[in-house]
């Protein structure tokens, strides 16, 4: 399911975050869902222990997934956390870098909506409530 | 914790570790970097007890690894050279094992033996390297050490034992926090499983901590510069390896090397990838070294 690039600059641990991460907004994790125990998936992958527990605590810490004691490591019901200007301006930053590459490649800002939609479609995420 | 102080020692009179520090805490995995002769295994048998350094400290847990009995009892040792008694069968070397060692877990042993698939009726003399290897990995596995001290563990194993070597060492750390001095030639391995490295070189750390931020030290660059390569990149002390491909460089340096690069006029500049083996090989053998 994880996909580790060895040789990539991206930190391990970041990868397994940013992995899962996509997992649940695709939907191939559902809210609930049991994840791997970090034994389970450090063996699996052949990477260190310690750098799963990092990532796990780094998901917690987001609020994407939830660890309840003796039971194992679940995604997160309800998932409501609001992004700080930091992270605000990161994100600004990735879009607008999209769009500008997205105008040189000669779409117009209509295509360039229609394709945000269209992406956002692909993982049911229209129509949702704000607050998700 | 594992503390090793100001380790020294000689052979005759070559020096092989020249004030050796290094520290490492429970249930993390340090991996030891060198070229061959600079003093890996001669660390590793220091640590074990194997040699008696000529000055320096080590110790586990507060214990001193040279002369407490109680430490020996929970430190594990996959040497090099395997040399067990050649006429003993592989079940008559189990039964040894078992003796020696309080914590022996047989069920453990069982386990891995599923995995490994050595013959216990078949004497050690018979054993090819291989297979040696892998019963030394088994038996020290087996004695559930708090330290585990492993030298080459995946030399001359073929590709899929490997494989098993490292996903056994995996999960022995996740499941009984053990922890791990482990040697290779292979950064792949190392990177893949080991909390923090350490390169060893003519006797002395040359760089050690972990895998994000050593990475985070090293740049490698793509550059077209307008023109020839300006000389206060060239003559920089942060330029670790130079290869030219047209017009086109490929540099490896010290992170600065990246803002030194901003400064000067370049047509192109793209920074790559590090992966630890290229920081090895161009911090440890790079043509232009320290």
């Amino acid at each position: 399911m994880l996909d580790i690039d060895f040789k990539s600059d991206n930190p391990i641990y970041q990868q397994v975050v940013e992995q899962v991460r996509a997992a649940v907004f695709k939907g191939a994790l559902s809210p609930g869902d049991r994840l791997p125990a970090v034994r389970k998936l450090a063996t699996k992958l052949t990477i260190n222990p310690n750098t799963i527990q990092k990532a796990y605590q780094e998901l917690e810490r987001q609020g994407v997934i939830v660890t309840v004691r003796g039971r194992g490591t679940f995604v997160a019901e309800d998932y409501t956390r609001t992004a700080d200007s930091g992270e605000l301006e990161a994100l600004r930053a990735h879009f607008r870098k999209g769009i500008i590459d997205a105008h040189y490649m000669g779409l117009s800002p209509g295509e360039i909506e229609e394709l945000v939609q269209e992406l956002l479609q692909e993982h049911g995420h229209t129509g949702r409530d704000e607050s998700c | 914790m594992l503390k090793i102080e100001n380790l020294h020692k000689a052979f005759d009179t070559t020096d092989v570790l020249r004030g050796v520090d290094l520290q490492l805490s429970e249930g993390t995995i340090l991996g030891i970097l060198g070229p061959n002769g600079m003093g890996k295994t001669t660390l590793l048998k220091c640590v074990v007890g194997i040699l008696e350094p000529d000055r320096g400290k080590i110790t586990w847990e507060g214990m001193n690894l040279l002369t407490s009995v109680e430490a020996k009892y929970c430190v594990g040792y996959v040497g090099e050279q395997r040399n067990y008694y050649p006429r003993f069968r592989v079940e008559d070397l189990v039964r040894f094992y078992r003796m020696s060692y309080p914590n022996w877990d047989h069920e453990q042993y069982r386990r891995l033996q599923g995995i490994f698939e050595l013959p216990s009726e078949q004497r050690i003399a018979n054993l090819s390297r291989g297979m040696k290897a892998q019963l030394a990995f088994l038996l020290n596995l087996s004695i559930m050490p708090d330290l585990l001290i492993l030298d080459e563990p995946t030399s001359g194993l073929d590709p899929a034992v490997r494989k098993e070597v490292l996903r056994v060492m995996v999960d022995q750390t996740a499941a009984c926090g053990t922890t791990m001095l482990v040697s290779s030639n292979n950064a792949g391995e190392l990177e893949r499983i080991c909390d923090a490295v350490a390169f060893i070189r003519d006797g002395e750390i040359a760089l050690q901590g972990p895998l994000e931020e050593l990475r985070r030290r090293f740049a490698a660059v793509h550059v077209i510069f307008d023109g020839e390569m300006p000389a206060e990149i060239a003559d920089c002390c942060d330029l670790l390896y130079v290869e030219r491909l047209g017009r086109m460089y490929a540099l490896v340096g010290r992170r600065p090397l990246l803002s030194r690069l901003q400064a000067v006029d370049t047509v192109y500049l793209e920074p790559v990838d590090t992966s630890l083996e290229d920081i090895y090989i161009y911090y440890m053998e790079g043509p232009n070294h320290e």
